[in-house]
């Protein structure tokens, strides 16, 4: 018996099936009652004015006999909600033939109109022997107010046993839904092993006499889409049964344990005592140096090891051309020069220890993606990896695998996360800290003068840090000058009003790890300053006056999440005309309402120029739903102070009274 | 050139997203010796003089060798070699090439030529197959092949041959593309005793080089790349390009495809007509619904506005299929189908009732039919006409077009959702469309609507509190094209997200506000004007300095544009449509202050469109008022200074402030 491990596929592609492949009951059996409430319904009660709702769905695996049945009931409401009429099915040829497939219409008067139509099979992708297909159908005389329902049966290879995933949430609110899996029973049954994610505690699937897991759940809200939200994988209520032949103990530590020290007898093989590699110590670092000196200076050393998945994708005949050589030790990496991330981060571990510090590898889940479940016992969770240093008290979480990473900070994907390192007894698990919000900023230097016209014009200085900065060489790794120029232009053209111009007059800093990343130009914005009468006004944040501000929309679902702490700091001075004067001056404001959020403006005259000065700090990653309103307020009113306007007068009154 | 009408255009080669294919695991490549042929080889040594500094790629050569076959099938050669100039240039290295069950791949080949190191070269077999589009169903599918080593420096190209039976003898050379083209060839080998006519659409003539009696050979050099710009018409309305059509000299040239507009107008109303039978179901529904209707206008209104609002667009594509509708008993039974379906039924309806109508190629995109080539492959859309009788009144039917041939028609497009009876939607508005007739085919242009046809006018009255909150009512009346759009964001919004459809606009405008109040009447009633009242407190609106408050009068709505700043351009601006938009603020002071400062009223007019705003106060209030009108929707770069300068105007009015002083005089 194989165990069929869906996640040999794409990601892309998983995430489509995901949002198709819910629901249904046995194919070819009849169709269950249809309730005249649910024909009458107008509207979902629980969430008015939706399109459609999912009224039931059932979805019954037997992996003994190798099939499933698969059934959806929908509700259409409106002339819009029709679009759920259209079914796709896809599937991979091979796992499985779609059969049985029937679908109906039902409509407000209980007619009912029998899909007698063709069932299209459509080709998605196709490579060599592999092909992704999809059968589509599309339900007759649909109108609003009607119930379409559909089911069809998957008939799978008996050859092969497949990992199930019951999708509790989907993108349409689902009023009840019915999940049923007859677990494999057959000789040398592997383990199943059962995962759960964002359910409530009343979800559990139970067991039943005949082995089968069941379970029933309603009222299931719609998964939304919003602005600052956690990775979907997360937000996504679902349960995955995976058949396993590894043993996983009723206590998670006791699995960890386990996988921590296969880990570590790997590293350490890999590290090993060799003399290559205290020879690069001691070239590299003297015994003068304080431990905090010889891990920067080995660091560096470290990034040296150009990492070959940093390399834009190659086809298979440029990679077998290129000859890479796998590497077996630290020894190896430094006698080729590259590596994977991990050689590097090995590389790395093994000059500390040579230096005759503590160290190994810690692995984690980049919470891009998803976050860790340790309960879960699933060591694929648990797919990247950083170093961990120790140095008399102090312990340092460093990445030099990632391109120019500095030092002193990781990849927000890796930061704020629970982490196991490896180690001889097992596993050691910590939080990985935080970026604090000062290592991650967007620092805006300008010097100004402003004309009679109330345009401005000077030089921009940018100076971008921490995650700020590594994003933009990330964005920036494969690109030439020109593209990289442009990646700054961009950013700054999208910060000030469309008719503003800036040249870019230099960057440095984008192929070192250790400076921040910085950008001077020249910078001309007409008619900035507004003239009223004898009057001319100048708004206070410069950069934000045209732009929404975030989290515009009242109604939320889903706690906001950062990816990381940041800081906008901007420093502006303008030079005033001869014989303009401030005539009133925006009063300094703060706000400061807890949660880590902080906003500060001011300005003042200084001689013959205005000195404007703001900061923006963000200091959270996850904000709750509960605290929504305070953040979407604190937004709000940060927005509303950057656009206080500099009351300056002209030197020529012109008045336009009435 | 594939064209089907589904209403979508289909995705060009390039434009296939390379990174879903690389995930989708498209190196499939093995090793291959690499066999590059010569006319890459020579290609590779070709050079472009004054390519702008971010381009990614120039296309060394393009040539396309058509060669038709006396029963009229088509057998084409497609070669093309790139230098990759930047990393973004990669794309290129992937290849999609389109076919389907009338057009098939015989031969594919793709290669490298490194700057260092030995050469490339990837087969058909290496290829991935995606039928992936906009179709909900097609036949449609994609041979995709990943080219090796598609850097910088590095020379790139591929050879494939189709197979075809083409509904319609002709065909399109695209001389011009989205990068620096350095030579470009197009060859026409036709059979003994056939003959050709070109037509050159956005570039000079050009005379070919007649090779033999049967092959004519045309080539250009060094043609610019056509570089995106916002609002830019089309691509395709734009490229330089050449129309060719071919045919037997002798001999009824309509046996193997139409060749003018009278001949494609007969061949798809041939098509067509045998779909527009009725079925006892659809006279039983006709009845019903023209039951209580005597008039001509109303029969047509109640009949079109049934298939538009209760057919369900669905789109279905299977060879031929892309242009002959399925039957109309069958959309009806099934209530969907895509444009030319829904167009088809409509007719089949209007019959029952004694109304005839005829079924009209149209385009989504204007610029794109060129009535000096008369071409079926340039259309992608279908719509119905229904000629008015002479007694009928025309008023409040702006779809109503007086055309040479046929005399009035009324047009109407079913598939769009939102359009009201009587209006065409904005695209076919300055746009050709071809109305086939069992007699003929007429080409007509539908003509731009009145600015006054399409309508958002916004009242409000507001009051300005002494902390500077602003709260208060607004009404906004939509209609036409205006109502169309506004319609559509809210009847595909969800529940809450209609609200958030408002706070997204209010938020482009105030900050810390809250909804406080919404209602709409007249959604689904796309005869009738569009109507929203809400309600909304802003915190601090006016900014206090001092003794000062600063207000905005123009409290919402935008219509000044940065279409026209930035890089010079190359194209027209295009907008969508004309319109007439009024605002009217009304704003009531906080007792205690008075006004210090208001903004010079602003007129500016020009031919393509014209704004005038005033603030005024009266007592206690102060109201702003203005008037923003669109005339055309083709802004010609000599007119471009002019927008710019029209634009800056309105933008200024737009920020403009009044200001008020506490207490005082």
């Amino acid at each position: 018996m194989r165990i069929f491990n869906r996640l040999f596929f794409p990601a892309l592609l998983l995430t489509f099936l995901a949002s198709i492949f819910p629901t249904s009951s046995p194919a070819g059996a009849d169709w269950p009652p249809i309730i005249p409430e649910e024909l009458a319904l107008k509207d979902n009660p629980a969430s008015p004015g939706s399109l459609a709702m999912m009224l039931y769905r059932e979805e019954i695996v037997n992996s003994t006999e190798s099939f499933e049945t698969y059934y959806y009931r929908v509700k259409i409401f409106t002339e819009e909600g029709k679009k759920h009429a259209d079914i796709e099915i896809p599937f991979f040829k091979g796992e499985g033939s779609i059969k049985d497939v029937r679908a109906r219409t039902i409509h407000p008067d209980g007619k009912v109109i029998d899909f007698n139509g063709q069932v299209l099979e459509k080709l998605l992708v196709k490579a060599g022997e592999f092909k992704y297909l999809a059968k589509t159908f599309t339900l007759p005389d649909v109108i609003p107010g009607s119930i379409i329902e559909y089911k069809y049966k998957i008939q799978r290879d008996p050859g092969f046993l497949y990992n199930i995933t019951w999708h509790i949430q989907e993108d349409l609110y689902t009023k009840r839904a019915h999940f049923v899996l007859q677990p494999y029973v057959g000789e040398m049954a592997p383990a199943l092993l059962t995962r759960y994610f964002r359910l409530d505690k009343n979800m559990n699937p139970q067991k039943q006499k005949d082995g089968s897991m069941v379970m029933d759940v309603n009222d299931i809200a719609g998964l939304p889409d919003e602005e600052y939200m956690l990775p979907e994988d997360e937000l996504r209520g679902h349960v995955e049964f995976i058949y396993t032949n590894e043993d996983h103990p009723a206590d998670a530590k006791a699995y960890w344990n386990r996988v921590a020290k296969t880990r570590f007898d790997i590293e350490e093989k890999f590290i090993g005592k060799r003399a290559a590699i205290r020879q690069v110590v001691d070239q590299t670092v003297t015994p003068t140096d304080s431990s905090d000196a010889k891990l920067r200076k080995l660091y560096s050393r470290a990034q040296q090891i150009h990492n070959w998945q940093d390399d834009q994708e190659k086809t298979s005949q440029e990679s077998n051309r290129e000859k890479l050589k796998d590497n077996s030790n630290s020894e190896d990496v430094l006698k080729h020069g590259y590596g994977s991330g991990k050689d590097i981060n090995l590389f790395f571990a093994a000059l500390a220890q040579a230096a005759g510090f503590e160290s190994s590898l810690v692995w984690l889940s980049p919470r891009d993606r998803s976050l860790f479940h340790m309960e879960m016992q699933d060591s694929k969770e648990l797919a990247a990896e950083i170093v961990w240093v120790k140095a008399g008290d102090k312990e340092y979480y460093l990445d030099p695998a990632t391109s120019l990473c500095p030092f002193d900070i990781l990849p927000w994907t890796e930061t704020s996360v629970t982490s196991m390192r490896t180690s001889k007894q097992g596993a050691v698990f910590a939080l990985i800290p935080t970026t604090p919000s000062s290592s991650s900023t967007i620092d805006r230097h300008v010097q100004l003068s402003l004309e009679s016209d109330g345009s401005l014009a000077g030089t921009l200085t940018v100076r971008y840090t921490g995650q700020r900065a590594l994003a933009r060489r990330d964005d920036a790794r494969n690109q030439d000058e020109t593209g990289r120029n442009k990646i700054i232009t961009d950013e700054v053209k999208n910060w000030l009003p469309s008719n503003a111009k800036f040249d870019l007059t230099s960057v440095t800093g984008w192929d070192k790890s250790d400076v921040p990343l910085e950008a001077q130009g020249k910078l001309n914005l007409p008619g900035m300053g507004e003239i009223v009468g004898r009057r001319l006004l100048l708004p206070l944040g410069l950069y934000e006056a045209g732009h929404r501000q975030l989290f515009d929309t009242s109604a939320r679902k889903q706690d906001v999440y950062f990816h990381y702490p940041y800081e906008e700091l901007d420093d502006i001075t303008i030079q005033l005309p001869s014989g303009v004067r401030a005539e009133t001056l925006p009063a300094p404001q703060v706000v400061d309402p807890g949660g880590q959020l902080h906003y500060e403006i001011s300005a003042k005259q200084e001689n013959n120029s205005l000195h404007l000065q703001r900061r923006l700090v963000v200091g959270g990653i996850i904000y709750p739903l509960n605290s929504y309103a305070a953040v979407r307020h604190f937004f709000g009113v940060a927005k509303t102070d950057d656009e206080q306007q500099v009351v300056l007068q002209a030197g020529t009154a012109t008045s336009g009274r009435n | 050139m594939n064209n089907k009408l589904s209403c979508s255009l289909r995705l060009l080669p390039a434009a296939i997203s390379a990174s879903f294919f690389l995930l989708a695991g498209a190196s499939l490549a093995n090793p291959a010796y690499a066999d590059t042929p010569a006319w890459l080889r020579q290609a590779a040594q070709e050079t472009m003089a004054n390519v702008p500094a971010d381009t990614n790629a120039i296309i060394l050569f393009d040539e396309q060798e058509t060669t038709v076959l006396p029963n009229g099938d088509i057998e084409t050669i497609y070669r093309r070699a790139y230098k990759i100039l930047r990393p973004d240039g990669k794309k290129y290295g992937i290849l999609g090439v389109h076919f389907d069950n009338q057009t098939r791949i015989s031969w594919l080949k793709a290669w490298c030529i490194p700057k260092d190191g030995k050469d490339y070269e990837v087969k058909e077999k290496d290829a991935l197959e995606s039928g992936l589009g906009d179709e909900f169903y097609s036949d449609s599918k994609t041979k995709v092949l990943e080219i090796p080593a598609a850097t910088p420096g590095n020379v790139i190209g591929y050879e494939y041959r189709q197979k075809q039976r083409p509904f319609v003898l002709q065909d399109e050379w695209w001389i011009q593309s989205s990068l620096p083209v350095r030579r470009s060839r197009f060859t026409l080998n036709l059979p003994p005793a056939w003959e050709y006519s070109t037509r050159w659409i956005q570039f000079p003539e050009q005379k070919p080089t007649i090779v033999s009696s049967t092959q004519t050979v045309w080539e250009v050099e060094n043609i610019p790349a056509i570089k995106e710009e916002p609002a830019m018409p089309p691509f395709r309305a734009v490229v330089a390009r050449m129309g060719v059509t071919y045919h037997p000299t002798t001999g009824g040239t309509s046996a193997l495809g139409p060749t003018n507009w009278d001949q494609i107008g007969v061949w798809y109303s041939n098509l067509s007509a045998g779909s527009r039978q009725s079925t006892p179901e659809i006279q039983q529904k006709v009845k019903e619904l023209t039951a209580g209707a005597s008039s001509w206008r109303e029969k047509v209104q109640i009949l079109s506005t049934y298939v538009q609002s209760h057919v369900r667009y669905v789109d279905i594509e299977i060879g031929i299929g892309g242009f002959q509708p399925h039957a109309a008993g069958d959309i009806y039974k099934h209530q969907y189908g895509d444009c030319k379906d829904k167009a088809t039924l409509l007719s089949a309806m209007l019959h029952e009732v004694g109304i005839d109508s005829y079924l009209v190629l149209a385009q989504v995109s204007r610029g794109i039919v060129a009535p000096e080539f008369a071409s079926a492959i340039t259309f992608d859309h279908a719509i119905l006409a229904v000629p008015v009788p002479a007694s009928e009144s025309v008023q409040n039917l702006s779809s109503v077009v007086d055309t040479k041939k046929i005399g009035k028609l009324l047009f109407f497009d079913p598939t769009s959702t939102y359009t009201s009876f009587g209006n065409i939607p904005w695209y076919l508005q300055d746009n050709y469309v071809l109305v086939s007739t069992p007699q003929g085919g007429e080409l007509v242009h539908l003509p731009l609507q009145v600015p006054a046809s399409n309508k958002l006018i916004r009242q409000s009255k507001l009051e300005l509190h002494p902390d500077g909150s602003l709260s208060g009512n607004v009404q906004e009346t939509w209609s036409g094209g205006e109502a169309s759009d506004k319609r559509e964001q809210l009847l595909t919004a969800s529940g809450t997200d209609r609200a958030k459809v408002l706070e997204t606009f209010l938020a482009s405008f105030l900050h810390g506000f809250h909804l406080t109040g919404a209602s709409v009447t007249n959604l689904e009633r796309m005869d009738q004007p569009l109507i929203l009242n809400y309600q909304f407190t802003a915190d601090r609106y006016a900014k206090s300095a001092g003794e000062l408050l600063i207000v905005r009068p123009r409290v919402l709505g935008e219509k000044s544009s940065d279409i026209a700043e930035g890089d010079p351009r190359k194209f027209p601006v295009e907008y969508q449509e004309a319109s007439l938009q009024t605002d009217d603020f009304e704003i009531t002071l906080p007792a205690g202050y008075t006004v210090d400062d208001v903004p010079r009223p602003t007129k500016t007019d020009s031919d393509f469109a014209s704004y005038a705003s005033q603030t005024q106060v009266t007592g206690n209030k102060i109201r702003y008022t203005r008037t923003y009108q669109v005339n055309q929707v083709l802004i010609p770069l000599d007119k471009l200074d002019e927008l710019r300068k029209f634009n800056r105007q309105v933008a200024a009015d737009e920020r403009s402030s009044v200001v008020l002083k506490r207490g005082g005089q």
